[in-house]
């Protein structure tokens, strides 16, 4: 798992890196029972304030993401507890806001965008639930 | 109970002639944290750190750090307390050795390892003298001379002011070591809005001797707003929005900063605007310009709204 | 302290090369040489020096330490302030002792190499030098003063040097003539000054050093308030001097004493010369003589165009007190004469002849029974300077008699024997006539004669000796008068000019109580005919005037030098007179006390306005006009010195102006309240911190 943070932008940096975290879980990067760095040595590799490092700690074991183990530090716990349903629907729709403004600018109509939308999820290999 | 506090200042007031350099500051410091404090230049952060060190008599109100009254400390409190100064101040005429010789005799926890690792960190030759050395590099001394005495508490004037990048980066690196315990706290003073960001955990900003901000970094970026609103917007009325920090002009846009929103002042900004004003994510840097541009604003049009 | 210690030194002992170059120089070229075989200018040329070299040395230790990130620098580790500051002064000492220490060293070692065989020389001249020296390095403390202490340089920001270099000149003045003796005496103020400097300059350093502008004086304990109030009325001092120097130049007199004196030999009445003094133009032709009398005021009486043609005027003869004149330049080891003749003032004359190749040789060596070889000191040391009364030096007033020296054998052969409180003698050419001698209550007028009995063949080999010199002489006792009335030279009196005259004894002297000349005729009898003060109205005016100015002085300071004389007195076994500074007649005393009320009036109403403008309570303030009751207008001074002006600012609950060091407004009690609140001040409360503390951990 590779942590960046950029300063001078307006998400938090301890937001960076469980946005980060929370990332590499979704994408596979961690699974569960993976160790993340223990926040000493996060707050070394990326160079921020090790306090900014364990309130994004804290805030991921909060939300279920990580457990502390005595003696193995920080491990992954569970991946469904990676994002809260209504923080999942505030990033679908980020996600889909620049995806539609996109499609407008050049120019689609809806029932294309949809049916696109549609071929793509299907060769992911999503399809309906119901 | 043990206070939690290793700085905090009650009304400490400076004046120079007949102005109030400092006024009536309260600072906290907790243990373990990083504070960076920002101010423009002249604005007292200087004179503040200094009657922390009891290098200049309050006029009025305390500073106590490490549990002593700042007018009292002894040279064992020293000792606990780390001080880098504005320019990084050596003896020119001493190699580094020597420094190094200075520092271990003066101070009683002296360690060569820390030092050592301070000066390796910015690349330094030890048997170079102090007068050849870059500024990065002085940085550098001045900074392993303050950290191999291994204080509890690290207060620094302005570090980073005339570091290439390169050094910055030493910088940084040397104080997130430093803290990495989260038991030993740093006051910085900086302009470098980028480190504080990075090696911060709060930050405060002192306006025209006033402080006005002292509180954690996420805290103060979940309680500053910026509304956006379009050109027909009057300044001059901006005073009656609650909270207002700072308003600018952005390309035939208004931003106006303000602290603490709630529905009233999001009510008067509505009423100020033609069109639904929009609220836009505020990062560190439009906070704190929006803080210290008011130190600019007061005099002139503001002021005279008050 | 020892890690400082080794930092000040290295960093100050670039310094000491120059220091050497220049102590080497000042010591160099007081070394004697043939124009000026005695070594005087040792203590003045290496005093001044180290004087400027220890202020210098001073300032240069501690303007780059006071520096704000250098003060810190310096100043923010586990040494303590006060050792900080003993460190700096100790590397300082170390400096200045090596740069002049060594050398006096070697100055001393060759003066015993060269000792009296050479030059009149001692090493152990070397030692009040050495004091002054040491006594120098107060002023590196007054420059710490000086730097730690910020005010203006046109204000008071030199008073710390004002007072030390007063105290420190005062020394030199009197070590320089004073010998061993002086250096003894000199030894505990020396110590005093130094460890009041010390303790001033330490103070300030710990307590006044980082404040980049002038703070209240007492922060830093009692003893710099103390030394600005010092240098206060050293101010004070040095103004009124200049004053009265100015006034006593305007005021001055017409008509100057031209300082000899006439006598009527019929008659015993004094005449003087006087001349006339248009501004400060002496005026020699218009030079004139008057008769004197009691009433008579030489300033309003017309004077005589000459003197009548059926009086005889013949010179009063100058009177020399048992110290004689004929040697000078005495630094309280060795007194020069005005050839090659020195006292050596462990009671030895010393005769020196110049050699080939420039320098000097020891020839003789004189003490109480005459003449002795130059290889050891004699036995017989005189008790006090003797008078060399003719240039042919032959004829000595030594402590208990008039002696001639036996050319042939070396010998002091007694032509007088009564011990002298004054000599007063005429001559011709070189031959001696007349000898007046004052002893106890006699006055007596001797006739010299020669007995030319001495051979005259073997004189040519000595260059100095001349053919009077082989005669001797006789004395003949012609008149003797007795008088209990006799002036004697003393720390009230001296004794200017005698003449014997064919109705008495007539005498002018000066009185030092009352600063006048006086006139004295005592008759063949022993009875006093009259005795009066020269009078001299407008002399007397401008006296008046002088002292008014004297007045303006700290009354602590006359009150001082008043009982200094008076102490001085009873030293001396004698009356002592109070107010004889005052004392100069009922127009001064009347001016001076004026003027001192007034001007201690005017500063108590100073200090007063002062006191309100620095906020002093009503208690500070009653302690000040006390003070200045003492101190004058030093006291307004000193408050100038000793407080900031205080900073006004306006109440921010009844908007009057209110001190701002002060926490209470002293007209609404109130708090200074914090700055009013805008709306924006983001400060995290302790729940919330307390929250974000619990988050993180």
């Amino acid at each position: 798992m590779q942590i960046q943070v950029n300063t001078g932008g307006n998400v938090p940096l301890y937001r960076q890196i469980t946005d980060q975290v929370r990332q590499a879980i979704a994408a596979g990067q961690l699974q569960v029972g993976d160790a993340v760095p223990s926040v000493r040595q996060l707050a070394k590799d990326i160079v921020v304030n090790p306090n900014t490092v364990a309130k994004a700690y804290a805030e991921l074991v909060r939300d279920g993401v990580l457990e502390s183990q005595q003696g193995r530090g920080m491990l992954v716990s569970a991946r469904k507890n990676v994002y809260t349903k209504a923080e999942r629907l505030r990033r679908l729709d980020q996600a889909l806001d620049v995806a539609i403004s996109e499609a407008i600018t050049l120019h689609f109509e809806m029932d294309e965008i949809l049916q696109r939308m549609q071929q793509r999820l299907e060769k992911v290999g999503l399809s309906r639930t119901s | 109970m043990e206070d939690n506090r290793v700085i905090y200042t009650e009304d400490l007031t400076r004046y120079f002639g007949q102005q109030a350099v400092v006024r009536n500051l309260n600072l906290a410091v907790p243990r373990g944290a990083v504070v960076g404090l920002l101010g423009l230049n002249g604005a007292g952060k200087t004179t503040t750190l200094r009657m922390l060190l009891g290098m200049l008599e309050p006029t009025r109100g305390h500073a106590t750090v490490l549990g002593k009254d700042s007018r009292d400390l002894t040279p064992e409190d020293r000792g606990r307390i780390g001080f880098t100064g504005e320019g990084h101040f050596l003896y020119d005429w001493m190699s580094i050795r020597d420094t190094e010789k200075f520092g271990r005799d003066t101070f009683p926890r002296w360690d060569d390892r820390l030092f050592q690792e301070t000066v390796d960190r910015f690349g330094i030759a030890r048997l170079a003298h102090v007068r050849s050395l870059s500024r990065g590099q002085r940085a550098g001394v001045s900074l392993a001379s303050t950290l191999a005495t291994a204080p509890e508490l690290l207060i620094l004037d302005d570090p980073s002011l005339g570091l290439d990048p390169v050094s910055r980066r030493a910088l940084n690196e040397t104080l997130i070591d430093f803290c990495a315990t989260r038991q030993r706290s740093v006051l910085l003073s900086t302009h470098m809005l980028d480190d504080v960001e990075r090696v911060a955990d709060r930050v405060a900003i002192i306006v025209d001797g006033r402080l006005l901000v002292n509180t954690s970094l996420d805290d103060l970026q979940s309680r500053v707003a910026i509304w956006s609103v379009d050109g027909t917007f009057d300044p001059t009325r901006a005073a009656h929005v609650p909270g207002l920090i700072h308003s600018r002009p952005l390309g035939g846009r208004w931003m106006l900063t303000v602290a603490d929103p709630d529905a009233e002042s999001e009510a008067a900004i509505a009423r100020l605007s033609a069109t639904a004003p929009q609220r836009v994510n505020a990062s560190l840097e439009d906070i704190v310009l929006a803080y210290l541009s008011r130190s600019r604003a007061e005099h002139s049009f503001y002021a005279g709204a008050n | 302290m020892w890690a400082v210690l080794q930092k000040e030194l290295k960093q100050t002992a670039r310094l000491l090369p120059i220091g050497w170059v220049i102590a080497a120089i000042a010591c160099y070229l007081s070394l004697p040489n043939r124009q000026s075989p005695v070594v005087t200018m040792l203590l003045p040329l290496v005093g001044m020096v180290s004087g400027i070299c220890a202020f210098a040395l001073g300032i240069l230790q501690a303007a780059p330490d006071l520096n704000a990130s250098a003060f810190a620098y310096l100043h923010h580790r586990a040494v303590s302030r006060s050792n900080i500051f003993w460190a700096k002064t100790g590397a300082g000492a170390i400096i200045y002792a090596l740069a002049f220490g060594m050398p006096l060293a070697a100055t001393a070692i060759w003066l015993s190499a060269h000792g009296l065989q050479d030059y009149p020389v001692r090493p152990a001249q070397v030692l009040p030098t050495l004091e002054f020296v040491v006594s120098c390095f107060a002023l590196h403390s007054a420059a710490t003063l000086i730097l730690a202490r910020r005010a203006s340089w046109p204000g008071t920001r030199a008073y710390p040097l004002l007072g030390v270099a007063t105290a420190i000149f005062m020394q030199g003045v009197y070590l320089k003539s004073n010998g061993l003796h002086g250096a003894v005496f000199c030894m505990p103020i020396t110590c005093c000054v130094l460890a009041w400097t010390l303790h001033a300059a330490r103070n300030a350093w710990c307590h006044l050093a980082n404040e980049p502008q002038k703070v209240n004086a007492f922060r830093a304990g009692w003893s710099v308030p103390a030394y600005l109030a010092v240098g206060a009325v050293v101010v004070m001092i040095f103004i009124v001097a200049c004053i009265g120097a100015l006034v006593e130049q305007r005021t001055v007199a017409s008509r100057g004493y031209a300082g000899a004196d006439f006598v009527d030999a019929q008659t015993g009445d004094v005449w003087i010369s006087y001349y006339s003094r248009l501004g400060e133009e002496l005026d020699l032709t218009r030079t004139r003589v008057v008769r004197l009398a009691r009433n008579v005021d030489i300033d309003t009486v017309e004077p005589m165009a000459g003197v009548p043609p059926t009086t005889k005027l013949s010179p009063m003869l100058p009177a020399q007190h048992g110290e004689g004149v004929s040697f000078y330049n005495s630094d309280g080891f060795f007194a020069l004469d005005y050839r090659s003749l020195v006292y050596d003032c462990r009671g030895y004359v010393l005769k020196y002849v110049p050699i080939a190749g420039g320098g000097w040789r020891l020839v003789s060596i004189y003490d109480r029974t005459g003449r002795h070889s130059a290889d050891h000191l004699p036995t017989a040391p005189f008790a006090r300077r003797p008078n060399w009364l003719w240039s042919g030096r032959s004829v000595f007033a030594v402590d208990d008699a008039i002696v001639q020296e036996d050319s042939d054998n070396g010998k002091f052969i007694k032509l007088i024997d009564a011990p002298p409180d004054w000599v007063a003698y005429a001559a011709e050419e070189t031959a001696p006539t007349e000898l007046l001698i004052g002893t106890g209550d006699e006055v007596r007028l001797y006739r010299l004669s020669a007995t030319s009995n001495a051979p005259a063949a073997e004189s040519a080999a000595s260059d100095v000796s001349a053919a009077s010199d082989r005669e001797l002489l006789t004395a003949e006792l012609v008149r003797t008068i007795r008088s209990q009335h006799l002036p004697k030279p003393s720390v009230h009196t001296a004794v200017t000019r005698v003449a014997m005259t064919d109705v008495g004894f007539t005498v002018t002297g000066y009185s030092y109580d009352t600063q006048q000349r006086f006139v004295m005729r005592i008759d063949n009898d022993g009875n006093l005919v009259e005795q009066f003060e020269i009078r001299n109205s407008s002399s007397k005016s401008a006296t008046a005037l002088v002292m008014g100015v004297l007045g303006l002085m700290p009354p602590v300071v006359l009150e001082a030098a008043d009982l200094y004389q008076m102490g001085l007195a009873i030293a001396n076994g004698q009356r002592p007179v109070p107010l004889s500074l005052v004392n100069t007649g009922s127009q001064a005393k009347l001016t001076i006390m004026a003027v001192m009320l007034t001007s201690v009036a005017v500063a108590i109403g100073i200090t007063l306005l002062l006191g309100r403008r620095y906020g002093l309570s009503n208690r500070k303030l009653a302690v000040w006009v006390l003070a200045t009751c003492g101190l004058g207008l030093a006291g307004p001074l000193a408050l100038l010195a000793i407080y900031p002006a205080v900073i006004i600012d306006s109440c921010p609950s009844c908007r009057r102006p209110r001190v701002v060091t002060s926490n209470r407004c002293d007209e609404c009690g109130a708090d200074w309240l914090a700055p009013t609140q805008s709306g924006i001040e983001l400060v995290d409360t302790e729940r919330r911190r307390a929250a974000s503390v619990e988050l993180i951990t």
